[in-house]
């Protein structure tokens, strides 16, 4: 009983205000019928409505007239008046040109260089590295480096050996097996000279700690140091032109033990 | 009582539906949209006295009611060209109202209460031509309407608008709805609980 009377209650305002479905009212009258307090509660609705809607209207106490100067209006009162999408745009628009103001403003550097961004905001960019493969380009140095090396080597053997075998073969102070011991000493000597640029060459190659510079230079060094003694001992010979068979011997010999030097 | 309830809810005061009167208001708006402010003001006498009435049942203060109507039409007269021509403009207009009457309530301190003192009541009804001519039935209308007015003060912004939407401009739960922009069953339960707080302020005169 007391939950129907609660309901009823709960029905009375929305009855009232034509909010009830049909069979709602029907069982709210029946229960009106029935129950003197939710019946006297619904007069309390009823009397307040009517005080409510008697309410008189006042009089205003002016007109309310606008001007068309009125409808001037500053730009923060334009934009409340926007609709929304439009405020949307707007803001979208005023939010992007800050930010290119403010990349302006910063001289904003921008560099893509193979999807690799670089930013630099007042100061000038440093200059663009070439990426290249650093390891196809060192190995082609190295290989241009090597052929030249050998080359220039190669020239200066065979024009040093052409001299001396030209200085060999004009002197006759020389009997026939000495100048064969000078031929056989000056074929040794160039192909440990050969020998020795080859192996320069593939210790370069296959080295990366060992710079070109330096064993050029270690050749060139090695290099001289032999022409040197060799010039100096067959200018003797030739300036003395008293050297006896086993002087002569063991300069030839001395000479093929230079050329048999094991390397270092 | 039922009588008088009866007459009471059939008599439609702010709101009318008449094609006549809508096709007229409709070409006032279309004439207000291209910039004629007599048009417009068309629009102003037609409607500046629910919306007067509307400000002053909910801020209760004459002058910051007139203040607040001119505020409203001038709001309404820069916004007029936003306004679509299919929907309808008491609506629209209500709906301003009903925000700035909100807005402003909300930006009073807390605990300030401004009621019409004697003098206001006297503006407001004391003018009423029908009442002026029985000095007895004046005297206890204005009792009447300073007691409504009293308990209308309990209510919350939200509740006393759509109270003030439903029973003094005689919108529809749905019309209401579209001014408050609030779901249906919202606004009906604002307005049953503010009608419970009348009913328990005026029946039982705790006012």
């Amino acid at each position: 009983m007391k939950s129907n009377c609660e309901e009823a209650r709960n029905w009375v305002p929305r009855a009232l205000m034509n909010d009830l479905a049909p069979e709602e009212e029907q069982a709210l009258n029946g229960h009106l019928a029935e129950c003197p307090a939710c019946a006297s509660e619904q007069r309390l609705y009823m009397e307040t409505l009517v005080q409510v809607r008697a309410v008189s209207y006042a009089p205003v106490p002016r007109h309310f007239f606008v001007y068309p100067d009125e409808r001037s209006s500053s730009v923060m009162e334009f934009l409340r008046g926007l609709a929304p999408s439009w405020k949307v745009d707007a803001s979208v628009a005023v939010l992007t040109m800050v930010v290119f103001a403010g990349l302006i403003v910063a001289r904003l550097q921008l560099r893509v260089e193979q999807g690799v961004y670089t930013f630099s905001f007042g100061r000038p960019l440093p200059p663009a590295v070439p990426v290249n493969n650093s390891a196809v380009e060192i190995q082609a140095l190295r290989a241009e480096l090597t052929r030249l090396l050998a080359a220039r080597s190669n020239t200066e053997r065979a024009e040093w050996t052409n001299a001396l075998r030209q200085q060999i073969k004009e002197s006759d102070r020389y009997g026939a097996r000495q100048k064969q011991l000078w031929n056989a000493a000056l074929a040794n000597l160039e192909a440990r000279l050969n020998d020795r640029i080859e192996d320069s060459a593939v210790t370069l190659t296959a080295g990366m700690e060992q710079s070109a510079s330096n064993v050029f230079r270690t050749l060139q060094r090695q290099r001289q140091q032999d022409l040197a003694l060799t010039r100096t001992r067959l200018e003797n010979l030739v300036t003395r032109g008293e050297l006896k068979d086993q002087e002569t011997d063991e300069i030839l010999s001395t000479l093929l033990q230079v050329a048999r030097l094991p390397e270092k | 009582m039922e009588n008088t309830l009866d007459s009471t809810l059939s008599q439609p005061r702010a709101l009318t539906n008449q094609n006549a009167e809508s096709s007229q208001e409709a070409a006032w708006v279309a004439g207000s949209q291209r910039g004629d402010a007599v048009s417009f003001n068309r629009l102003v006498l037609k409607w500046e006295r629910p919306i007067y009435n509307l400000s002053l049942r909910m801020l209760r203060d004459a002058d910051e009611a007139a203040e607040a109507t001119q505020e409203v039409f001038l709001l309404a007269f820069k916004g007029i060209r936003r306004f679509r021509l299919d929907a309808q403009f008491s609506t629209w207009l209500y709906r301003i109202a009903a925000n700035h009457c909100t807005s402003r309530l909300r930006k009073r301190p807390p605990g300030v209460h401004l009621s019409l003192d004697g003098s206001q009541e006297g503006t407001q009804a004391g003018q009423s031509l029908a009442a002026a001519e029985c000095p007895e039935r004046d005297f206890f209308r204005q009792e009447s309407d300073h007691k409504v007015l009293r308990a209308l003060e309990y209510l919350q912004p939200e509740q006393r608008i759509v109270v003030e939407l439903k029973f003094f401009q005689e919108m529809t739960f749905e019309q209401i709805a579209l001014v408050v922009q609030a779901p249906l069953s919202t606004v009906k339960s604002r307005l049953y609980h503010g009608l419970e707080i009348l009913k328990i302020r005026l029946a039982r005169g705790v006012v």
